[in-house]
């Protein structure tokens, strides 16, 4: 394959160097184009429920309960794709001393497969979106048209898309872990990568163990929508004015196996983030990653764990409730690789000169977003507090405070972070302080009022709710939140302004603007072709060897030969010689 | 998909004499086949544990017969596997004429366990047993389904490499008939694994 990375051989035509490109940089810019547009699709979506929640009634339910599913399946896509498939694909190689990832095609193939699902869910939109949810349970999802609004065609594209992300995402998963695996520069040992690394490898092993699962449900989901098939559809369903054909089918099956990958997803998204949150923040904070070793660690609990806890999310399907309390005292145990993490990010910002700079904002912002949604994860984590919650607006406040804006925080400090290598220029700090300051009181007063709502026991998911005598005092409540959403969402344009305007006319950025210590900081900008133009480089310490006593410069580059400041890795061996 | 070394490729990593740069590309392969089998086990494991549920949950679990195909095709799909073998042992041990022939047999081989089993299912068909019929003819119908288009997809490669070796006289493909041979093993032990769980 001479396509494949080669020194001085870049594909000369604009199609394969920039459309059909197999170069890891170029895919990583697509997928975050790609998500880009569909985290606008997703947040009009918002705009319209929030106005019709709390301004005005505008929608009818079933077209409320559409938008709903259309605005968590497009999400949940940008916030599973892009910190690992744009950045982890852009940086990743960079960051391991690599000229590409180690299947180059597979990449690009990626690529196109995971657009594909992206536009097949968008044309479910246009076509009639299904009203089941992101989580498309059965038996409403698995019997066709008869069953509602956008049940027919629009939950088989919604399907057909999910299976396509399944698909990408596996090829990711592959070039991930073989990229970090196999392709290391000498002297990047496991314990050397930068910690975004290991994100991305975390993520791509979760993924590449789930994801299968989740294609498992959805082909036997299709079988029962086109193929009059009984996975999942119970007997005797009478829908449409008839007794639908379906023997004997569980509904709970389906939740067992999409919440199998449900909630390993969940760490899919977040570990990377967290990851990518933390190389950000010892770059900012001037200090060295507290705990590397033990972070890494915690690593393989998320993995461990994630596999295990499932069933956390069916408390309320009327499970045993000693299975109920074996599933409520392991997610418990989750708290603990999240606290290694958490009491991390402290001691790396305790006593640190802060430089303040939008990148490192969206990382504080997003350690803040994590503690607080994660002690509500406290709550929802046990069986008994759970099914009162678990059907309010408490969840919805949840998810979105802890995993929906967290994982967002983390995508804009990598933007802004990593904005100079990928386009060569910097984005305005003054916008991105207004647009962050913006968004994280936005984020808390809509999903800290959610979480009130919750307790107050509105039912989430209800397009209406003035019938309900017990809800009159939520409805200042939804005022309150529909205003300040759309404040919220109007501020995003700020931040769309600041990234399309710097792409042009920001300030020319230097080859290494923030002081920062990995590998991606010694290649020119751009980045040429095959990334390191002459020889990779030899890496001669970790990525944190900040705060260094004496000297012109407070740090190092990994590349940089000599002793390591680092008390686990590097402290005491000797180090190779520079070639 | 598989990338091949290519031809004066610069190194995507340091080459050293003891670690080249070819050795390291085909590590990547190798790692990247057995994770593809990692992922499609996966797949399979939550197939089996959809299989136990659904079996658990029901009143009644009527079996039907397996297709009268099966056994012959079982056959031919580990004949498949065996020849494939014999073609890769030859070849390592220089003998890559030998190595050709029974390289397209086994593709060959392969091609005929999947007609074989589209020719099951209409049998099955026309006994009335069909796709909806009971749970167990669902998943019978939908496992052997997502295992042939795994099947498929190996025949696909044992048929490009077949046609490389035989048709181009290229240099044997010392490492792709490796990776295909690791394929397909697999692909013939799922395939007894599902025809044990669903009719043993």
């Amino acid at each position: 394959m001479s396509e494949t990375h080669a020194e001085h051989e870049a594909p000369r035509s604009f199609i394969r160097r920039y459309i059909f490109s197999m170069d890891h940089k170029v895919i990583g810019i697509q997928y975050l184009l790609a998500m880009l547009l569909l985290a606008v699709v997703g947040l009009a979506l918002t705009v319209v429920m929030r106005w019709h929640l709390g301004i005005r009634t505008v929608l009818r339910p079933e077209t409320y309960l559409s938008l709903m599913t259309m605005h968590a399946s497009l999400m949940f896509v940008v916030v599973t794709v892009t910190p690992t498939s744009a950045f982890g694909n852009y940086f990743l190689p960079l960051q391991v001393g690599a000229r590409d990832m180690a299947f180059p095609f597979l990449n690009m193939l990626s690529f196109w497969v995971a657009l594909a699902a992206g536009l097949v869910l968008l044309s479910s939109l246009i076509v009639g979106a299904p009203i089941s949810g992101w989580t498309a349970y059965p038996p409403l999802s698995a019997v066709g048209g008869v069953a509602g609004p956008g049940l027919g065609l629009g939950q088989t594209l919604w399907l057909v898309a999910v299976a396509l992300l399944c698909v990408s995402s596996m090829m990711g998963a592959l070039n991930f872990i073989a990229t970090t695996l196999n392709l290391r520069t000498r002297g990047m040992s496991m314990m050397r990568l930068p910690v975004s690394v290991w994100g991305w490898l975390t993520a791509a092993v979760t993924g590449l163990l789930v994801f299968p699962v989740l294609s498992a449900g959805g082909i036997m989901l299709l079988l029962d929508r086109l193929g009059k098939t009984s996975f999942f559809v119970p007997s005797g369903l009478y829908l449409g004015g008839e007794v639908l054909p379906h023997q004997g089918g569980s509904p709970l099956l389906w939740q067992h196996l999409f919440w199998f990958f449900g909630h390993p997803e969940v760490y899919i998204v977040i570990v990377p983030s967290m990851c990518m949150v933390t190389h950000i923040m010892a770059n900012f904070a001037r200090r060295p990653i507290f705990g590397y070793r033990y972070l890494v660690l915690s690593l393989f609990g998320f993995v461990t764990l994630g596999g295990v806890v499932w069933g956390h999310h069916m408390f309320v399907s009327g499970m045993s409730p000693y299975s109920g309390l074996a599933f409520s005292i392991l997610t418990l145990f989750v708290s603990i690789p999240a606290a290694i993490f958490a009491i991390s990010w402290l001691m790396t910002l305790w006593g640190a000169r802060i430089q303040f700079r939008p990148p490192m904002l969206y990382c504080l912002g997003f350690v803040s977003l994590f503690i607080s949604g994660g002690v509500g994860g406290l709550f929802n984590a046990q069986s008994s507090l759970d099914i009162y919650l678990h059907d309010t607006y408490w969840v919805v406040g949840h998810l979105h405070l802890l995993f929906a804006m967290a994982a967002i925080f983390s995508v804009f400090a990598a933007i802004h972070f990593w904005f100079p290598k990928m386009f060569g220029r910097m984005m305005n700090d003054t916008l991105g302080t207004i647009h962050f300051w913006f968004t994280l009181v936005g984020a808390y007063i809509i999903f800290l009022t959610m979480h009130y709502m919750g307790f107050l026991g509105h039912p989430r998911r209800y397009a209406e709710i003035s019938q309900f005598d017990f809800l009159k005092p939520a409805a200042s409540a939804h005022t309150l939140i529909s205003v300040v959403a759309l404040i919220t969402a109007g501020a995003q344009i700020l931040f769309l302004f600041n990234f399309f305007w710097s792409l042009f006319a920001g300030r020319k950025a230097a080859t290494n603007p923030w002081n920062s210590t990995s590998l991606e900081w010694t290649l020119p900008n751009p980045v040429p072709f095959s990334n390191f133009e002459r020889d990779i480089p030899v890496v001669h310490r970790w990525a944190y060897d900040f705060e260094l006593p004496g000297g012109a410069q407070d740090y190092e580059m990994q590349t940089a030969p000599g002793p390591s400041m680092d008390g686990q890795t590097g402290k005491g061996v000797p180090t190779e010689k520079s070639t | 998909m598989i990338a091949q070394p290519p031809a004066g490729h610069p190194g995507l990593l340091h080459p050293t004499p003891s670690r080249g740069v070819e050795h390291l590309l085909r590590r990547s392969d190798v790692l990247g086949l057995w994770l593809t089998l990692a992922g499609i086990s996966m797949m399979f494991a939550a197939f089996t544990s959809a299989y136990v549920f659904r079996h658990g949950v029901s009143a009644a679990w009527p079996v039907i017969p397996p297709p009268k195909l099966t056994a012959f095709n079982t056959f031919l799909l580990l004949l498949s596997s065996a020849v494939l073998e014999g073609a890769r042992r030859l070849a390592n041990s220089g003998r890559t004429r030998a190595g050709r022939g029974l390289l397209a047999l086994a593709a060959l081989l392969g091609f005929a366990f999947l007609a074989g089993q589209c020719i099951a299912w209409r049998q099955l068909a026309r006994q009335g047993i069909t796709l909806d019929t009971n749970p167990h003819s669902s998943f019978f119908y939908m496992l052997s389904g997502v295992h042939g288009v795994h099947a498929a997809g190996g025949v696909s490669a044992l048929l490009w490499l077949s046609g490389r070796a035989c048709l181009r006289k290229a240099e044997w493909p010392f490492h792709a008939v490796g990776l295909a041979a690791v394929y397909w093993h697999f692909v013939g032990a799922l395939w007894v694994y599902l025809v044990v769980l669903l009719f043993l």
